[in-house]
């Protein structure tokens, strides 16, 4: 069973921790294929946020085939998050990577920001409302009124 | 149409003739399963409209439905907590839920009443007039919650709470929401107190509905611009704003100009000119921004559908 | 939203609708709880003095009536009869009993309904399952029964005890105990209880309304008591110039004076004729006296008055009632 920490001032999203976070736990294994996420009952209670803020993110997982609503008897993960294993070689050059930012002198943050950027640029934002995104002098998407919902909201 | 939990037209409310009005002109749709922050300065006339919803008031004009009748009707299925938590000294906390229980017959339902005070361990025997503002907070919501209400009005809920009590709370609240649907409106002047639990906004202020809607709609609909280009300057002072040819199209909520930024809070209206920089408002800018600027155009329900469809 | 987190609890939604019978006896048992402390002592208060006129017409009374005999039969010639414990204590219990309603005014007004529109509580049980008139209508209903039964009984009580010891009662019908054998006593508390009720709907604060409950319910009975003898038509005797008109015994006298040509005049001066016979007769003559007359109640005039007093406060008691009825629809939904 995963349990969601919300940090109201990380500046993401409520919606977008639960995902992250849910994510994080199919990557680490917390979660696998057949495990209930807990209703959306049980995450209010212990985080006091809204209903409709877990079953949004409910909804997105659902979205990315990630995770299936059996009605009446709750939400199970479908699949797990492949992550790149500890020895591809994805992993190795990342790391060698790591060593030359290190070595040119960039400490942490540089290196942090830099991958943001990078990561911003070529993979989409995780879906949020806009400005929702860390990095705010990133290119934005042209200035006019977004959808609210852009997975689209039921309702 | 989803089911409404609380509709308002031209609604006002006057007490007394040399007083004024406490509230004129509500108007706002609130659809059934939500979670509604009245938020509002002191004295904005929140408690009023949680009044007037629950039937302690009659409306001077306008109406106010709930729950699809008139709030006199709805009385069974509607839970109410006002802000100073009113409770007989009297009586035990055992007491007063036997009377919740004598006075809401076929609702009411014990065990839930006595979760929340048992999470607050407190003693059911204990007289009412020996809580203290807390441990009343927890009676009269356990005496809200217990009648199983498919519409809960709490006033300045959270305000006695100390944190862990706020939390705790908070998440019964949420529980009762998620499990049962019921729709939940609370007010408060601090936002912050109720932005994650929240996902439905009144803003009232002096009297009047500021904005009203889906948070994330409202937060869609509004964009924070700036730019440092000569329209700063040519701006000059901050009243002409609006009147710059980029933002004319726009509705202007509130602008600044510091040097040569100019900045505002904007309802776009359409396509903004590239040399503007975006950034989406958060929801206290967004607030704080209609309660300085009271001339500010309101956003309320007939509004946001046309603006966001 | 989504229906399978939200499923929509329709039975208790069906079974307030159909308005449960189990509300009204809940909520009478709710107002009996909140005003248990006055209940109580209302039914001390009511118990004690019953039991002190119980322990007047028995024990006193007996001894009072032996002491007298006694007296009788040792022939003294002045038997003290001045002072009696059964008339004292029983003027002192009417009293009492007469005057209740002014604690029931200032119940009305500041714990049963002034505290509660003060402090929320009426709030309270508005958003509960009860509406502001149903709550209003418990919250009269309950003390009203509880008030009417037991002024009743007190009332039959007294007039038990007085009707079986008149011999040794020397004071009149009427007076300031006079509501306190008849039902005008349970008016005048049913009166006190809805004006405390408006007072209270009305100031919204107890003190307030318990201060202007009992003065206006005080200002009411001294009205009643002022004008209590033009309730109903008083019989006039006459008398020629040589005596005094008859009156019976227990005759409530109103007003009386002297006939000048037959009409009477009630503030003539014919004290001043002095003098013998002869010298008065022609004083009076003088002015025109023809006679004496004197107005008064007799005591078969006691029911009419009791009941016109009665329903003289039950009008009143029934407007208060609609005003504060009107005053809480007006001001809720």
């Amino acid at each position: 069973m995963v349990e969601y920490r919300i940090d109201r001032h990380s500046g993401v999203a409520t919606y977008v921790q639960i995902v992250q976070q849910t994510k994080q736990a199919l990557r680490l294994g917390v979660l696998r294929p057949g495990d209930k996420l807990p209703t959306a009952r049980e995450v209010v209670e212990a985080t006091a946020i809204n209903p409709n803020t877990v079953l949004k993110a409910y909804r997105e997982l659902e979205r990315e085939g990630l995770v299936e609503a059996r009605r009446g008897l709750g939400t199970f993960v479908r699949r797990g998050l492949s992550t790149a294993p500890a020895d591809s070689p994805l992993r190795t050059e990342l790391d060698a990577w790591a060593v030359r930012a290190r070595d040119t002198g960039l400490d942490r943050e540089d290196v942090a920001a830099l991958f943001t950027a990078v990561l911003e640029e070529h993979f989409a934002p995780p879906g949020g409302p806009p400005g929702t995104s860390p990095a705010a002098p990133a290119p934005r998407p042209p200035a006019h009124a977004e959808p609210a919902h852009p997975q689209g909201d039921p309702s | 149409m989803t089911d409404l939990a609380m509709a308002a037209t031209a609604l006002g409310k006057r007490f007394g003739r040399r007083r004024g009005w406490a509230l004129r002109d509500c108007a706002f749709r609130l659809p059934a399963g939500r979670v509604c922050a009245v938020v509002g300065p002191n004295g904005a006339g929140k408690s009023t409209l949680l009044s007037l919803a629950a039937g302690l008031l009659a409306p001077t004009e306008g109406t106010i439905t709930v729950l699809g009748t008139d709030p006199a009707s709805a009385r069974a299925r509607v839970g109410y907590v006002a802000q100073d938590k009113p409770l007989h000294p009297q009586l035990t906390i055992a007491e007063t839920l036997r009377m919740g229980a004598h006075l809401n017959p076929g609702r009411w339902e014990a065990t839930a009443a006595e979760r929340i005070v048992a999470a607050g361990e407190l003693d059911p025997r204990r007289r009412i007039r020996a809580l203290s503002g807390g441990q009343r907070t927890r009676v009269a919501l356990a005496l809200a919650l217990a009648k199983r209400p498919e519409l809960l009005l709490l006033d300045e809920p959270m305000a006695d709470l100390d944190p862990l009590a706020r939390h705790e709370l908070m998440g019964a609240l949420m529980s009762q929401a998620a499990q049962h649907g019921t729709t939940i409106v609370m007010s408060s002047h601090v936002v912050a107190e109720l932005e994650d639990s929240c996902d439905h906004l009144l803003l009232v202020g002096r009297g009047r509905i500021r904005l009203a809607g889906e948070i994330d709609d409202l937060l869609a609909a509004h964009t924070r611009v700036s730019t440092t280009t000569q329209a700063a300057e040519r701006a000059g002072a901050a009243e002409a704003v609006a009147e710059l040819p980029d933002l004319r199209a726009h509705t202007v909520v509130e602008s600044r100009v510091t040097g040569r930024q100019l900045t505002a809070l904007i309802r776009p209206a359409g396509r903004l000119a590239d040399d503007w920089r975006t950034s989406a408002p958060s929801l206290e800018e967004l607030i704080l921004a209609y309660l300085r600027n009271p001339e500010a155009a309101s956003l309320t329900p007939a509004a946001p559908e046309e603006a966001l469809a | 939203m989504t229906a399978v987190a939200h499923p929509r609890t329709g039975a208790p939604q069906s079974a307030a609708e159909a308005l449960p019978s189990g509300a009204s006896w809940g909520t009478v048992r709710t107002v009996l709880r909140l005003h248990r402390t006055a209940l109580v002592f209302w039914t001390l208060a009511v118990a004690c003095l019953s039991g002190c006129l119980v322990r007047l017409a028995t024990v006193t009374a007996d001894d009072e009536r032996a002491t007298l005999e006694a007296c009788d039969r040792a022939g003294q010639d002045f038997c003290d009869t001045t002072v009696s414990d059964f008339a004292s204590g029983m003027g002192l219990i009417g009293l009492f009993l007469v005057y209740s309603f002014l604690a029931v005014a200032a119940f009305a007004g500041g714990s049963l309904i002034g505290r509660e529109m003060e402090n929320g509580t009426a709030h309270l049980a508005w958003t509960q399952g009860i509406s502001p008139v149903r709550w209003l209508t418990a919250k009269l209903a309950v003390p009203a029964l509880v008030l009417t039964a037991s002024t009743t009984a007190l009332v039959l009580v007294y007039r038990w005890a007085w009707d079986g010891n008149r011999d040794l009662l020397s004071f009149e019908w009427v007076g300031e105990a006079f509501p306190s054998r008849g039902p005008a006593a349970v008016a005048y508390v049913l009166c006190a209880l809805a004006v405390g009720a408006l007072a209270g709907v009305l100031l919204r604060r107890p003190l307030p309304a318990l201060g202007a409950a009992t003065a206006t319910t005080w200002a009411l009975s001294f009205v009643l008591t002022l004008y209590r003898d033009h309730l109903w038509p008083t019989v006039t005797s006459t008398s020629p110039t040589s005596g005094d008109p008859y009156l019976p015994g227990t005759a409530w006298q109103v007003a009386s004076g002297a006939l000048v040509h037959g009409r009477p005049v009630p503030d003539l001066d014919y004290s001043r004729c002095e003098g013998g016979d002869a010298e008065i007769r022609r004083c009076l003559d003088d002015l025109g006296v023809t006679g004496y007359y004197a107005t008064y109640h007799p005591e078969s005039h006691y029911w009419p008055i009791q009941l016109v007093e009665t329903g003289i406060l039950l009008t009143v008691t029934a407007l208060a009632t609609a005003a504060v009825y009107w005053l809480v629809r007006r001001r809720t939904a």
